[in-house]
């Protein structure tokens, strides 16, 4: 396996177009995306409760967010607290996860952390075209991305190591 | 604002097509046709609307057999559609399913280059099918439409594929079809999955609530796009000798072939799914439908008895750990086999044009058929299985490997070649009965060609 880095041009014609625009491709470091948006004025503290919400649902079900097949997200408040970045690296194509997301969302009964973005649809949770359309208005495409283990899916990793684990597991029972 | 009320499903005004399964056996024929002015395309609409019958009537108006009347973007701009209605259609049906080629992964010999007139093309407007329960009723449904659609002139029939059933209910490959329907809240047809709660109305239907509590967008006036949904045509070539000696190459015996073809299918012949019957086929089950879909995969999360990458496991995963929500990528498919049967145990290609006409019917063409055909079909990540794609349906592109699981390592199925081959194939919208009459009375000034 050799590292791999892709350059991501402003457009490129072979891109796959979708009713909201380009579907970006995945590379070396997966599918993901960055978002970054103005922050509700005085919502700077419910964002960052969020972060707290989000540790004590996988504290309940450490599965929960399994069916994103997110590898990280990064959540960043900036510019003294009035925007903020929302950086998801996972596996699939979100826009065609786009309602998936939307009803993983409102199953967990978090809601979302976009609430508290200037622009964000009310409608949200039965209206995933205006979701789509937020997410696109607010999307900064990277311009390059690295892998050190590159197109390696979530789940690939977790199977390598559940199979360290069991490696490991056997040797000791074998002393 | 309060939500809009939930209204009962509109049968009366709904095609039978869209909600009723087809007849078993069956013989079925598709139409396509070109409006070449307006109002001949307009009166065949309103010819099309004394003919189809609606999901509420138990008899046909068009006597033993039934039609289904769907148009294409192309055609309802043929028919002078306002521009302000077409808008308001689903933007993938709009682009049509030639410029989605890339979205439904249909590259190198399924891409549109390769696709049969006029399939994909500006001129198909119309698709009529015609059911019926066996060849001589469709046959003399046919030559009394033809009747209709020939005295008319300004709309020309552009091409035409008959099909049949096969023995035993089967598809071309010799596995028993058509046992899947999704129960739809208020359609009052059962569903054939047990375990599966039915679907809101608005996964199929324009007009209703869907599974995310939302509406899907209607073309207006409500009449156009009320009770009306997308319909999508697909002729699906089937490699069937290329198939049947790939089995053998890769089995050790005859009743390892059937092991192996049950395993890329995740059912054997019969019907009878590996779920229930993982180590040989009963063939009791297979024809039983209070069985033969009554199972789930929870308790076979490695794939011992299913395989994760089972092109039935991918069509439809059921309660699988897999990514997403299985609920919203839920569709009603049929199909239809045309071409001569391959005889028995002929594993050398005869030339002979086999395959499927496949349906989907739905009010989500990205969220329920493209995504099935890209995430499902084409791709393994959603159900942990990285790039490897579906052992039957999917295009192959460069080297495919099927894995099975098994103790205490996996078989490889390796270099798997591509069995179906897209032949072309159509996005349509499959409009209501009112909506076939407000077509037929459409007073628009005709469009210039």
């Amino acid at each position: 396996m050799h590292p791999a880095a892709a350059v991501i041009p402003k457009h490129d014609p072979s891109w796959e177009m979708g009713k909201h625009g380009p579907v970006w491709p995945r590379t070396p470091a997966c599918y993901g995306f960055t978002i970054i948006a103005r922050v509700k004025p005085g919502t700077a503290e419910a964002i960052r409760g969020y972060g707290n919400k989000i540790v004590a649902a996988l504290e309940g079900d450490p599965n929960f967010l399994a069916p994103l097949k997110l590898h990280y997200l990064r959540w960043v408040l900036f510019d003294d607290d009035t925007r903020f970045m929302y950086q998801g690296i996972f596996d699939t194509d979100f826009d065609k996860y786009t309602e998936d997301a939307i009803e993983l969302f409102k199953k967990s009964g978090l809601n979302t952390i976009f609430e508290n973005l200037e622009g964000f649809p009310e409608d949200w949770k039965t209206n995933p075209e205006a979701f789509i359309k937020f997410v696109r208005a607010h999307q900064c495409p990277s311009f390059m991305e690295y892998g050190e283990y590159p197109y390696v899916s979530a789940d690939e990793i977790k199977k390598a190591l559940a199979l360290k684990a069991a490696f490991t597991e056997m040797l000791d029972q074998m002393q | 604002m309060s939500p809009p009320m939930d209204s009962p499903l509109e049968l009366a005004d709904i095609q039978s097509g869209v909600l009723r399964p087809r007849p078993s056996p069956y013989a079925a024929t598709y139409i396509l046709f070109r409006i070449d002015q307006a109002a001949a395309g307009r009166e065949l609409m309103e010819r099309f609307s004394r003919v189809v019958g609606s999901a509420a009537d138990p008899q046909s108006p068009a006597g033993a057999a039934w039609v289904s009347v769907a148009l294409t973007f192309q055609g309802l701009k043929a028919l002078g559609v306002p521009q302000a209605s077409l808008e308001g259609f689903a933007w993938e049906f709009q682009q049509g399913m030639k410029a989605r080629a890339g979205a439904l992964r249909d590259t190198g010999e399924s891409s549109p280059e390769h696709w049969e007139a006029p399939l994909g093309g500006p001129e198909v407007h119309v698709v009529m099918v015609a059911v019926a329960p066996n060849s001589q009723t469709l046959a003399a449904a046919l030559d009394r439409a033809r009747a209709a659609y020939e005295a008319l002139g300004g709309v020309t029939a552009i091409w035409r594929q008959d099909c049949h059933a096969l023995p035993d209910e089967t598809e071309p490959f010799g596995f028993r079809d058509g046992i899947n329907h999704p129960a739809i809240e208020g359609s009052g047809i059962p569903g054939t999955d047990p375990h599966e709660t039915p679907l809101k109305a608005g996964e199929f239907v324009l007009g209703y609530r869907d599974e995310m509590g939302g509406f899907a967008s209607v073309p207006q006036p409500e009449v156009l796009g009320r009770n009306g949904t997308y319909v999508v045509f697909r002729k699906l070539h089937q490699r069937v000798a290329r198939f049947r000696r790939y089995i053998q190459d890769q089995a050790s015996g005859p009743q390892d072939e059937e092991l192996v073809a049950a395993k890329m299918m995740g059912r054997w012949r019969s019907g009878a799914p590996l779920a229930l019957c993982p180590l040989h086929d009963d063939p009791a089950i297979g024809a039983d439908p209070k069985r033969n879909n009554d199972f789930l995969y929870a308790d076979d999360p490695a794939g011992y008895l299913t395989p994760l990458g089972s092109h039935v496991r991918r069509a439809n995963p059921r309660d699988a750990n897999i990514a997403g929500e299985v609920r919203l990528h839920r569709m009603i498919r049929r199909g239809a086999a045309y071409g001569p049967l391959l005889p028995k145990g002929v594993t050398e290609d005869d030339g002979a044009d086999r395959g499927l006409m496949f349906t989907f019917v739905g009010a989500h063409p990205k969220r329920q058929f493209e995504f099935v055909q890209s995430e499902w079909i084409n791709d393994g990540v959603f159900a942990g299985l990285a790039g490897a794609r579906d052992p039957v349906a999917a295009t192959v592109d460069g080297d495919e490997v099927f894995s099975i699981p098994r103790r205490p390592i996996p078989r490889r199925l390796k270099g798997l070649p591509q069995f179906v081959v897209t032949r072309g194939g159509e996005y349509c919208f499959m409009p209501s009965l009112s909506a076939l009459r407000w077509l037929a009375d459409l007073q628009t000034p005709a469009p210039t060609p």
